[in-house]
């Protein structure tokens, strides 16, 4: 038999169980209509967990195992790869808005699914961009990557690709910032090279070319 | 005297009140105390705590002015001894951080592997002090390899880069493990002969953290 809560001899304290199995929980309602349920899920090894609604397991929004590891399965959380080359994209000083044409995974459907994230809620972000070139020459001697958010440009990485490309005309550049964002701010990355002309690809495959990003606090 | 909670008289809110001490909501199944959520009086943060009792095993802890830990979080940073002659004719080599700083729920092995306890996101940085390098070594690269994926980053010429032959790259990814699956350092370069080493301290570190 089910534990009656202490409620009425303790002031302090509720103590809820539901006996030998099943869920413990508060049930949280406004007008009769679930809107959040926090407990200890029987089915998800006594996991702690906050949850949307009238069910734990069904739209968790936080979830505590027994040994301290939260995760948070409808967190902002997105990363983007290109799979192909995008050839010829810069090298003479173009611009190259990175097109992204694959995700590994978009928790909260924030990453538009080429080139744009777009702040579900205000905050503070981070980002994290990986950028591969090829077919580099030796007149590319000046290269950026930058992160265009709605509120300010973060130019990072300002190399001389040219002179460490590798045997194969390939570079590598990588920056990660950590920024404020209003809800419906925007986030692209720009790939730049310059000194030359527009032969410069970046490369897919393998995420060497890869854009990722979560929302801290 | 404490105050009675309001339950009986009130649909919309429940009040706890300890008068002192702690106050809480125990989660039990079948007498087994499994969580405890409440205010810990000793410090009036509120908390969240595996078992019986604040302020034992707190998985989260919330302070009045706002700031959150969660202490027993994945999170780790280790960092390098000195690995002589690891690379340099194609060699690709796995990268050792024998020396943790911290290692918050055990999931860095000690030597090179971490092992993702729950499925979720992960937020990892590595950085490489490379050393040794000659006018030979006009190609490579730093593999982060995990379960599903090859990350290939810092592909240049590492000696055109370089400074006497000293060079240092950086990496930093948000990506989505399962539980169990790793995520090693890898480091190659070619062209040269095996005279290529990677640099000992917080020079070579590589550190990671659950997101969500």
């Amino acid at each position: 038999m089910a534990t009656k809560n202490a409620i009425n001899n303790k002031s302090g304290s509720l103590t809820v169980d539901p006996g030998a199995s099943g869920d413990s929980f508060v049930q949280f309602n406004i007008n009769t209509t679930g809107e959040f349920r926090i407990g200890v899920d029987d089915d998800a090894s006594d996991a702690f967990k906050i949850s949307q609604g009238s069910a734990l397991g069904s739209n968790d929004t936080f979830i505590m195992t027994a040994n301290g590891e939260r995760t948070m399965p409808l967190q902002c959380a997105f990363q983007a790869y290109r799979a192909t080359n995008a050839d010829n994209v810069t090298g003479d000083a173009t611009q190259y808005t990175i097109v992204f044409t694959n995700e590994d995974f978009d928790q909260n459907g924030d990453f538009d699914g080429t080139s744009t994230f777009t702040a579900p809620v205000t905050g503070y972000y981070h980002f994290n961009l990986n950028v591969r070139y090829n077919d580099l020459t030796a007149s590319h001697t000046n290269s950026s990557i930058q992160f265009v958010t709605t509120a300010q440009t973060y130019i990072c990485w300002t190399r001389d690709v040219a002179a460490t490309r590798n045997t194969g005309d390939d570079n590598s550049a990588t920056a990660s910032i950590f920024v404020p964002m209003t809800a419906a701010d925007t986030c692209t990355v720009i790939a730049r090279v310059i000194g030359g002309t527009k032969v410069v690809d970046v490369i897919g495959g393998n995420r060497d070319t890869a854009f990722s990003g979560f929302l801290v606090c | 005297m404490a105050t009675k909670n309001a339950i009986s008289n009130k649909t919309q809110e429940l009040a706890l009140d300890s008068g002192s001490g702690d106050v809480f909501v125990q989660f039990n199944i079948n007498g087994t105390g499994e969580f405890r959520i409440g205010n810990d009086a000793t410090d009036d943060t509120f908390r969240i705590s595996q078992g019986s009792a604040l302020g034992t095993t707190d998985t989260f802890v919330l302070k009045q002015s706002g700031e959150r830990t969660i202490p027993l979080q994945p999170a780790f940073s280790a960092y390098a001894s000195a690995q002589a002659n690891v690379t340099g004719d194609g060699t690709l080599y796995t990268l050792q951080f024998a020396n943790e700083d911290f290692d918050q729920n055990n999931d860095f092995d000690g030597t090179s592997t971490f092992t993702a306890p729950v499925t979720g996101k992960y937020q990892f940085n590595v950085g490489i002090e490379i050393e040794g390098l000659t006018s030979s070594h006009t190609n490579g690269r730093v593999d982060f390899v995990t379960s599903s994926y090859k990350y290939q980053t810092y592909v240049k010429n590492p000696y055109a880069a370089s400074a006497s032959g000293e060079n240092y790259c950086t990496f930093q990814c948000l990506t989505d493990l399962d539980a169990s699956d790793t995520v090693i350092v890898q480091q190659v370069v070619y062209n040269g002969t095996k005279v290529v080493d990677i640099a000992a301290g917080r020079n070579s570190i590589f550190s990671g953290f659950l997101v969500c």
